[in-house]
């Protein structure tokens, strides 16, 4: 302890009570080690906090051991699955565009031609069966059956533009694309 | 090995007369220091009785590598502790088993130190605890800071504010004089 400065009562009164205090003297009671002995050797070493930890510890390993034994629904088996195996197909080679379009115009324009070629007679000229066979006209009535004559020619050369158009067009339209070279 | 060791050792291995020799070697510390932390004979017995219990069962706990003492008194201090919190709840024992310092007004500051001494049992008790270790046992704070598990500075802080409360309750009761007030101008 520091030295009191000595105009300070409290100080020298704390010393006061320091030294006399250390000096008291304080011995245990005649007796005491053999109280104490006897308390150590003879109280039961499992106190009351000891036995409820002890239970509690058995208690929960009785549930674990339950929950380790008690049966368990089975989960249904599950059937081996077959073995897939997958093959790549073949890299295709990729179709030409210019080419199908080409074919497409070339059978749209047949068609369209032999559709005219069939389609011009029988929608313009009545049934043959129907029609009478011609009569040998007479002079004046040439001109006439000339110009009867000349209509599957005419209805043809009527309906080719049509033909040709379509196959302009789409030759004109391959032309823009670029897939067919002028 | 040192000797602290080897007597645990022996009363790890359930040797009554090590057990007797721990008891003969620190009932003197153990009992004057209940003594002095409750103020009261027949509770400090009862107390030292439950710290040589405690300790002979927690030895296997004890670090090996640090003084015995220390940590013997540090059981006390808590089972102390302990006896003062449950001593609160009950209604207070007979005067005549009190044990208060000595008075004796003649000596010089006689009158304050017997005042310190009846002041001692109202500090909290932290307080009191590192009051009485360093001015009634003389311990130094290394020793004080051991014993009850805290670093020396609060030691050293619960020590001044122990200090500074005594002082106020003996300026409260007119044992010392109040400083008089700043002048003001």
């Amino acid at each position: 302890m520091n030295t009191p400065p000595p105009n300070d009562p409290f100080a020298r009164a704390l010393a006061v009570y320091s030294t006399r205090e250390q000096a008291r003297a304080i011995a245990p009671p005649p007796g005491f080690a053999a109280r104490v002995m006897a308390d150590v050797l003879n109280r039961p070493r499992w106190p009351w906090k000891a036995v409820a930890a002890s239970t509690l510890a058995l208690a929960l390993a009785a549930v674990g051991v339950g929950y380790a034994v008690w049966p368990k629904a089975k989960p249904e088996p599950v059937p081996p699955q077959p073995v897939v195996t997958v093959t790549e197909p073949p890299p295709s080679v990729a179709p030409n565009i210019g080419d199908q379009l080409s074919e497409a115009g070339n059978a749209l324009a047949k068609l369209t031609r032999t559709t005219a070629e069939k389609a011009t007679p029988r929608a313009l000229l009545p049934e043959p069966a129907k029609v009478d066979p011609p009569k040998p006209l007479s002079a004046e009535a040439n001109p006439a059956a000339d110009a009867i004559a000349a209509v599957p020619a005419a209805a043809k050369s009527g309906l080719e533009p049509v033909a040709g158009g379509t196959r302009r067009a789409i030759n004109a339209f391959l032309r823009d694309t670029g897939l067919r070279p002028n | 090995m040192t000797d602290d060791q080897e007597l645990v050792r022996r009363c790890l291995r359930d040797d009554p007369a090590a057990v007797r020799e721990l008891v003969d070697r620190f009932q003197t510390d153990v009992y004057a220091l209940c003594v002095r932390l409750l103020r009261h004979r027949h509770d400090a017995e009862d107390v030292a009785q439950e710290v040589f219990l405690r300790v002979v069962r927690s030895l296997h706990r004890w670090d090996g590598t640090r003084p015995l003492r220390p940590w013997v008194l540090g059981i006390t201090v808590n089972r102390c502790r302990t006896a003062m919190a449950k001593r609160v709840k009950r209604p207070p024992t007979a005067d005549y088993l009190a044990d208060l310092p000595d008075r004796d007004p003649q000596s010089e500051g006689g009158e304050l130190a017997a005042a310190i001494g009846a002041c001692v049992g109202e500090l909290r008790a932290e307080y009191r605890e590192v009051f009485v270790l360093f001015h009634e046992t003389g311990r130094s704070y290394e020793e004080i800071a051991e014993i009850v598990g805290r670093p020396v500075g609060t030691v050293k802080t619960w020590l001044h504010r122990a200090r500074q409360m005594l002082l106020d309750q003996l300026k409260a009761k007119g044992l010392m004089p109040t400083e008089p007030a700043p002048q003001t101008t």
